[in-house]
């Protein structure tokens, strides 16, 4: 491909690597329109991010080092993990707030930024670095990237070995907020063996879609106003931290496989069992459905031949009036939460916690909210009324789960299923 | 080994109506010195440090019929650091990555790709310390090592100049571990 002595020679010089231009191995200004060339973005920009002095390689180089990549990972049986940082691994608040605890002080370009790790990090690391080579891949700037990927390589055992991608590296990032496996790993084959860690599905498109594991969003700061004494119960992590040893597992033991194909085998079980049908959700209906087949189930459209039917709370109140009357079937009425939760835990919630009861969703007087649900919801225009009651423990069925749930994960950490009560896998 | 020039340079400015009076001379020169030192002039080079400036090379302005602003031009000599294409330069190693790593020379930013190491040295990468290591593990080459390269090419545009280098050479490559500043 490209021979050493000859690399003056401009005829014989194959600019496998092009800087600001100019070719790194015969160091000519490259014409463009010649050789194709792909941005390569992980760590490319150079120290001082000039806009002009990107690194492009290329597709000859960039399958050879897909190449070698892959041949890396093989030898030591691990797969490639792209993290998203913000409200995936962390929650970051640059306002001042009142102090909280556990919270990391970082000043990036001149401003404070106020960082909590999400609970459980350490483990998931402690776990997964010997099975996943870990790649940050953050909307936020190189800076802010640099120094969270230092402040977590601090507080656990991750090496992130200089893979970080920020939004100075990658154009499609900053203009159209649009995340892609390919600019992380150019070349032939070189998103094979690669998993994506992300709370937002919507940035990334098409077959990258078949590389996320989709976790809840972490709003830690978001939420600490509403709940008080603020007890931070998020497990999010130890379940994702399972369900990736699970796709490691299917990854090498079925040999010739690619990472996708094992994360469907793992996300196919979750909904297996299941036929659904949603119910008063206007607004994502294409979106869940596609999510719902993902993740193993059927989706009807009539309720009476669905096992769940899901609901979405936030819609009950008005459209509820407008729902067909219980289903002749056995199914049970189930909020829209039992299904994201299954998803971004990768695991088949029981529907008895989430359950709606019917004559709820023909009418429903706000007072009679399960409060209980609210603790992790996402949405913040609720009323601060209802939160303030959901105090972790109180006799709910559902919050004595959770602290069931983090207290097996503190004793047991390598028990995998840490959700006792989900009989029906 | 470096190229450094003393060069006369001319500059202009538009000066707002604050600052006319006594003091007008001296703030044109700091604001000269300010804005010139350090940056990158195009083909000229890096301006390292400005190093004449007599009241009597800062010209009469003229005061501008719209604004009220005066455009003012001033003569200043100064050093510059301007590469060359196979000269040979000793750099700091900022930043290691699997393509190669970058160098810095003073401003000047060098690049210095696995293409251009030498054979023993391309396939060795080691990402867990992000360092290039050698076959025969003699040489490492990492963040903060000082090492001697030859500028392969060097494009300039308006604000920056662009560099890349080889170690693929005798008497180039690693020269220095540590280097503190």
């Amino acid at each position: 491909m490209h021979d050493d002595d000859d690399a003056d020679d401009e005829k014989v010089c194959g600019h496998p690597t092009v800087y600001g231009g100019l070719c790194v191995a015969c160091g000519r200004a490259v014409k463009k329109g010649g050789i194709k060339f792909v941005p390569k973005s992980a760590a490319a920009a150079g120290p001082n991010k000039k806009k002009n002095n990107k690194v492009e390689i290329s597709v000859a180089e960039a399958d050879r080092m897909a190449s070698l990549t892959r041949e890396r990972l093989d030898e030591s049986k691990r797969l490639s993990l792209v993290l998203d940082l913000d409200h995936t691994l962390v929650e970051c608040a640059i306002l001042a707030r009142a102090p909280a605890t556990e919270v990391h002080e970082l000043v990036v370009q001149g401003r404070a930024h106020q960082v909590r790790l999400r609970p459980k990090l350490g483990e998931f690391f402690d776990k997964l670095c010997g099975l996943y080579e870990p790649t940050i891949y953050t909307h936020g700037s190189r800076e802010y990237a640099i120094a969270v990927a230092k402040l977590i390589e601090a507080q656990t055992i991750a090496k992130f070995g200089g893979r970080i991608v920020s939004r100075d590296d990658a154009p499609d990032l900053s203009a159209k907020a649009e995340k892609r496996l390919d600019r992380v790993f150019p070349g032939a084959g070189g998103t094979e063996s690669s998993l994506v860690v992300d709370d937002r599905h919507d940035v990334w498109q098409g077959a990258d879609l078949d590389h996320l594991v989709l976790v809840e969003p972490y709003k830690f700061f978001e939420r600490r106003g509403l709940v008080a004494p603020y007890q931070d119960l998020d497990t999010q992590l130890a379940h994702t931290r399972r369900a990736l040893v699970e796709i490691h597992e299917a990854y090498f033991k079925n040999g010739n496989t690619t990472a996708s194909a094992a994360l469907k085998q793992v996300r196919s079980r979750v909904f297996s069992n299941d036929v659904l049908c949603f119910v008063a959700l206007p607004r994502d209906l294409a979106l869940l459905r596609r999510f719902a087949v993902a993740f193993g189930a059927t989706v009807e459209e009539d309720p009476d031949s669905a096992t769940c039917v899901v609901v979405d709370e936030r819609r009950r109140d008005r459209t509820a009036r407008c729902i067909r009357p219980p289903p002749k079937s056995s199914a049970s009425y189930v909020h829209l939460d039992w299904f994201w939760y299954s998803i971004w835990h990768l695991d088949r919630k029981d529907p008895a916690r989430f359950y709606v009861p019917p004559h709820e969703i023909i009418d429903f007087p706000v007072e009679d909210h399960p409060p209980a649900k609210r603790i992790r919801r996402d949405d913040t225009n609720h009323q601060s009324t209802t939160a303030v009651v959901v105090v972790p423990d109180d006799d709910d069925a559902w919050a004595d789960d959770v602290a069931a749930e983090i207290a097996d994960d503190v004793i047991d950490d390598d028990d995998d299923d840490d959700d006792d009560d989900d009989g029906d896998q | 080994m470096v190229f450094f020039f003393k060069t006369d340079l001319e500059y202009s400015m538009h000066l707002a109506p604050e600052y006319f009076g006594p003091r007008m001379r001296t703030y044109i020169k700091d604001e000269i010195v300010k804005s010139v030192e350090g940056k990158c002039l195009g083909r000229e080079g890096y301006v390292i440090a400005v190093m004449e400036l007599k009241n009597e090379d800062i010209d009469t302005g003229v005061v501008e019929y719209d604004s009220g602003f005066v455009s003012v031009n001033a003569r200043y000599s100064a050093i510059l650091m301007r590469p060359f294409k196979n000269e040979v330069v000793d750099a700091v190693v900022t930043q290691v990555n699997e393509i190669g790593f970058f160098t810095e020379a003073g401003p000047l930013t060098i690049f210095v790709s696995r293409h251009a190491m030498p054979p023993d040295l391309q396939e060795g990468y080691d990402p867990d310390v992000e360092s290039w290591i050698s076959e025969d593990r003699e040489v490492e080459i990492k963040q903060k090592c000082v090492v001697r390269l030859r500028l392969l090419g060097v494009t300039c545009d308006s604000q920056s100049i662009t560099a890349v280098g080889t170690i693929k050479d005798d008497y180039l490559g690693l020269i220095s571990m540590g280097f503190s500043y």
